[in-house]
C-alpha cells in the first residue's frame, strides 16, 4: 500500500468543520504550541511520529465550502489500530478536536468512529520515510541509548580491559530499560 | 517538577532542532484526469530511491492528488490537486530548493501536472522557479507535532542503527572476558568514531 513505508503509515484527513469550530481550534492550537502538557498524553502513547493540522478554507484555489481542518499524521500500525489507540487512550483529547466535524458520530462505538474517520481519508500515491523502520518508541529509546553509548564510546579506547568491562557493565544497566 | 515543567511555556526552538512541517497544495492542469496523475505519483521510485531520499533532511514525504471532499456527503472539489508535503528539517525554501535541485529529473514531470508549474527540469532556473511556485502553494501549519523532537534525520537514523547494533551485541557478548569484550565493542562501534586503540 502506498501509505504504508516500512513500519509507518501515513494519513492525511480533510475533515470539514462545523460553523464556530476552527475559532475554537486556532485557540487549542496556539495553547498546544504553548503549553506542553497539552500534548503530553499523546508523547506517552508514542504512537504518533510527527503529524500536523492546518486550517483551511480551499484546496488548492477550490474553495471548500466550509472551513476544513487539515490533517496529516505518520504513525506506527494500521489506520484501524490508530483510531482504536485513540480512542481507548485519549477519548477527550480525540474530542476536542474532531468533534466539531461535520456529521462526526461520537467516539462510541469506535466502528462508526472508525468509518467516518475513513471516509474522510485521502489515498497516498507515494510515501516516504527516512527511518520508517523502526516503530515511534523504537526512535525514543535509539535516542536515549544513542546519548549514552556516545559518552561511553568516547572513553573506551582509553580504558583498560577491566575499567571497560566496568564501564561497559554500567552502560548496559543504564539503557537496559530502553534495549 | 516535572509535572509543572509542563505548565511553563516552551522556550523558543533553536535553530539547529528546527523541524518544518511543509505542506503544498496545487492545482491540477485542467485538461488532466486525477487517475493519470495518481498512476504517474505511483510509478516513481520508492524506498530509498524515493525524490524525498535525495536530501538527508527529509523525515517524511508524501504525495497526493485528491478530488474530492467528504461532508454529508463525498462530493468532487472543483478541481484535483497535487498535495506535496513533508517533514524536514531547516527551513521550507531550502529544503525545497535542494530536494529540487537533486531530484529534479523525477519531481520535474510531477510539477508538470500542475497549472502554471514549471516543468522542464533542463531549464537552469527550473529548481528555484519550482521552489517560487511551490512556495506560493504552501499551507501553513497551525499546529505541528513531533515525538521526539530536537533531533535532526540523520541523527535519528545514526540513532535507530547503534542502538540496534548495541542489542544485538549485548546478546553476543553475554559473558564475554574483558580483553575479548573491549576488542569487540572496539571493532563494532569505535571506527565510527575514527577512535584509534
Amino acid at each position: 500500500m502506498a501509505n504504508r513505508a516500512g513500519r509507518t503509515t501515513g494519513t492525511t484527513l480533510v475533515i470539514p468543520l462545523r460553523r464556530g469550530w476552527a475559532v475554537w481550534c486556532r485557540v487549542l492550537f496556539a495553547a498546544s504550541r504553548r503549553f506542553a502538557f497539552i500534548t503530553a498524553p499523546l508523547r506517552r502513547q508514542s504512537f504518533i511520529h510527527m503529524a500536523h493540522w492546518s486550517i483551511v478554507d480551499d484546496l488548492g484555489g477550490n474553495a471548500l465550502g466550509h472551513t476544513c481542518l487539515y490533517f496529516e499524521s505518520n504513525f506506527d500500525a494500521s489506520m484501524d489500530e490508530y483510531v482504536d489507540v485513540f480512542v481507548q487512550a485519549l477519548p477527550w483529547h480525540m474530542r476536542l478536536v474532531w468533534a466539531g466535524g461535520v456529521a462526526y458520530p461520537g467516539l462510541y462505538p469506535s466502528a462508526a468512529y472508525r468509518d467516518w474517520s475513513d471516509d474522510h481519508g485521502n489515498a497516498i500515491q507515494h510515501y516516504y520515510g527516512a527511518y520508517a523502520g523502526a516503530t515511534t518508541t523504537e526512535v525514543a529509546a535509539a535516542l536515549r541509548v544513542s546519548e549514552r553509548l556516545d559518552r561511553f564510546e568516547a572513553d573506551a579506547p582509553y580504558l583498560d580491559d577491566e575499567a571497560f568491562a566496568a564501564g561497559y557493565r554500567r552502560l548496559l544497566h543504564e539503557v537496559g530499560p530502553w534495549l | 517538577m516535572a509535572l509543572m515543567d509542563q505548565w511553563r511555556p516552551r522556550p523558543a526552538p533553536t535553530a539547529a532542532a528546527t523541524l518544518t512541517s511543509l505542506t503544498t497544495i496545487s492545482p491540477l492542469r485542467p485538461d488532466l484526469e486525477a487517475d493519470v496523475a495518481r498512476r504517474l505519483l505511483a510509478s516513481l521510485p520508492v524506498g530509498v530511491h524515493s525524490p524525498f531520499a535525495v536530501t538527508p533532511r527529509t523525515h517524511f514525504g508524501r504525495m497526493q492528488i485528491v478530488d474530492e471532499l467528504m461532508s454529508d456527503r463525498r462530493r468532487p472539489l472543483g478541481g484535483a490537486v497535487l498535495v506535496l508535503s513533508a517533514d524536514v528539517d531547516g527551513d521550507a525554501p531550502s529544503y525545497l530548493l535542494e530536494l529540487l535541485d537533486a531530484a529534479g529529473t523525477d519531481l520535474a514531470p510531477v510539477l508538470g501536472l500542475c497549472a502554471g508549474a514549471p516543468s522542464d527540469p533542463s531549464a537552469p532556473d527550473f529548481a528555484r522557479a519550482a521552489t517560487r511556485y511551490l512556495l506560493a502553494h504552501r499551507v501553513p501549519a497551525t499546529l505541528h507535532y513531533v515525538n521526539t523532537p530536537g533531533h535532526t534525520a540523520v541523527q535519528v537514523d545514526r540513532a535507530v542503527a547503534r542502538h540496534r547494533r548495541l542489542a544485538a551485541f549485548a546478546l553476543a557478548y553475554q559473558g564475554a572476558e574483558p580483553a575479548r569484550l573491549r576488542s569487540a565493542f572496539l571493532d563494532a562501534f569505535a571506527p565510527e568514531a575514527g577512535v584509534h586503540r
